[in-house]
């Protein structure tokens, strides 16, 4: 008895857990919880913070074999050959070192943030698309439905001579013309909620989970400026990071030469400096081109917003008029026993092309606010830093917590 | 001579004038056909369920038919007119099991003769169903203008 109920139990907890119907927040939440790509993303991130600690390293005296080995073998020669080991505080280098690592592990945090709300965007794009297709499969079985009972009444009414040899033929080959329409998107629907389910689940999922197509999108309003969006931008703050990164290295590089380890003071010393200058500026025009992408985003984003209304008005109107014409045709079927076939079909085309218009408008509208949410880091993509392991402050040590209060200064511009 | 020709006019005048219980009695067996008549519809009104059967390539289909009796007056009369069938005929198709509805015809003009069971339905200007009818059953065919016989038509009362 008790395996029974445990039986029934499991299924249910399978059936419940592994074949569930997502609605947009479910999904991305999920997407956001389960999601591995950026896995990959915060191992860089974790290794640029090592960075700054390895970097930091290198300032505090450090005692390696090597500065033994030479201080034995070679007394105080070799003693001063390891001196940048014992006492790399002194050494400038070391310091823009320590500053770049921290710029570097900025940049990385911003670079981090931006390519997860881009995952969150390609997963949320995901979603909507396979909403459409729902979407426009439904209303191709309802289209089809309804065209059915015409067919059979036509192919009766052929069949006693009160309609013309061919209309039967006309309107059965554009209902069959539909159920192929619908078997292609079954198909892409099948291959959509394999990708839906990868992104959520792991392998041990054994019922592929659906997506509640029906309702809205939530959508999070905020103000549309092109200076805020400028200001919060994930890519602009990273590249700001990198900009200061090079210009630390420029100065590591120009310090350098103090560094037994290091090239030192030669003919290539000049090359190095210019070839640090010539990073810094091969990074402000990538600023300046990723500052015009947002620019030309921006635009784009505000003209396609104000298209989709003017567009989901055109569209209401026609499928009005359309809706009442094939509404006239049938009752004047109904009432006369006669119908055009051609014309109706014709009208049931356009109907049909209108109503998909209407749909994709919608689904547009929506990605088009998942776009903006995304520029502004608002509703869904906001607080994309949640997963960026934090550091016990209880374990940290003095100059860690020290460092953290300063990257923490630093992230802030 | 003036005697037969005076006994002639009186003859005539008395000949052509209507006579009131005459009349009467036209008006009374104008009525009696009239009701006679209603009584014979009145033997096949109600409903009926059954088949149609189509010539084309034998595909079978439910039908219902409902029969009813309306006898219009002439206002101008009083007197009422000659009785009509009407009411309405529906065939239904089997789709994935079940009886779906394809459609209904209006029945304008119908009409029935009791001593041969005759019955003649008009569905519209291009069909019309012809065959025999008794109080339980119709036996019939379907008629097209066009094709000719499209379909046979058999119903039992309800």
């Amino acid at each position: 008895m008790e395996y029974r109920i445990l039986l029934i139990f499991s299924l249910f907890f399978f059936e419940s857990i592994f074949a569930k119907e997502y609605n947009h927040s479910e999904f991305i939440n999920l997407f956001k919880k389960k999601n591995i790509s950026d896995q990959v993303e915060i191992i860089k991130l974790q290794q640029s913070r090592i960075n700054i600690q390895q970097s930091m390293g290198r300032i505090v005296p450090s005692l390696n074999l090597s500065t033994i080995i030479d201080t034995t073998i070679s007394g105080p020669i070799g003693l001063l050959n390891s001196l940048s080991n014992l006492l790399g505080f002194l050494l400038p280098s070391r310091w823009f070192a320590w500053n770049e690592s921290k710029m570097y592990y900025l940049s990385q945090y911003h670079s981090y943030i931006a390519t997860r709300g881009n995952l969150i965007l390609m997963a949320d794009e995901l979603y909507l698309t396979l909403k459409k297709v729902y979407l426009i499969r439904n209303l191709i079985i309802d289209v089809n439905t309804d065209l059915g009972k015409l067919v059979h009444s036509i192919e009766f009414r052929e069949k006693i001579g009160e309609l013309p040899k061919g209309s039967f033929a006309r309107v059965k080959t554009k209902s069959l013309e539909l159920e192929s329409d619908l078997l292609d998107l079954d198909n892409m629907i099948e291959l959509y909620l394999i990708e839906i389910n990868k992104l959520i689940v792991d392998e041990s999922y054994s019922k592929i989970s659906i997506i509640d197509y029906i309702s809205e999108r939530e959508i999070e309003e905020s103000s549309w400026e092109l200076d805020n969006i400028l200001e919060v931008s994930p890519e602009l703050k990273s590249l700001k990071a990198l900009f200061f990164a090079a210009k630390y290295s420029k100065k590591k590089r120009a310090w350098s030469f103090l560094s037994f380890s290091n090239e030192g003071f030669g003919l290539g010393y000049f090359a190095r400096n210019k070839l640090a200058t010539t990073e810094i500026k091969q990074i402000k025009n990538i600023r300046l081109q990723e500052e015009m992408e947002l620019s030309a985003l921006f635009h784009s984003i505000s003209k396609t917003t104000s298209n989709l209304d003017k567009k989901n008005h055109l569209y209401t109107k026609a499928l009005e008029s359309l809706d009442r014409r094939l509404e006239q045709i049938k009752v004047d079927y109904q009432l006369t026993g006669k119908i055009n076939s051609d014309d109706y079909l014709e009208n049931l085309d356009a109907y049909l092309k209108f109503k998909i218009l209407k749909i994709t408008n919608k689904i547009d509208f929506e990605f088009t606010s998942a776009k903006k949410e995304r520029v502004n880091l608002v509703g869904i993509y906001s607080k994309l830093d949640q997963k960026i392991p934090k550091r016990q402050i209880r374990k940290l040590k003095r100059y860690q917590k020290r460092e953290d209060r300063l990257v923490k200064n630093i992230s802030a511009f | 001579m003036r005697l037969i020709i005076a006994g002639l006019l009186l003859t005539a005048f008395a000949c052509g004038r209507p006579h009131s219980s005459e009349q009467k009695s036209d008006e009374v067996r104008k009525r009696e056909r009239l009701d006679a008549l209603n009584q014979d519809y009145q033997e096949i009104v109600g409903n009926y369920i059954g088949s149609l059967e189509l010539h084309e390539d034998g595909s079978l289909y439910s039908a219902q038919a409902e029969l009813r009796i309306v006898q219009d007056i002439d206002s101008s009369t009083g007197l009422p007119l000659q009785p009509k069938i009407v009411g309405s005929i529906s065939v239904f198709e089997k789709i994935n099991k079940k009886d779906e509805h394809l459609i209904s015809y209006g029945i304008t003009n119908g009409s029935y003769d009791n001593k041969t069971d005759q019955l003649a339905l008009d569905i519209s200007d291009n069909l019309n169903i012809r065959g025999f009818a008794n109080h339980d059953i119709i036996d019939a065919v379907l008629h097209s203008s066009i094709k000719g016989d499209v379909g046979k038509l058999s119903l039992k009362r309800e």
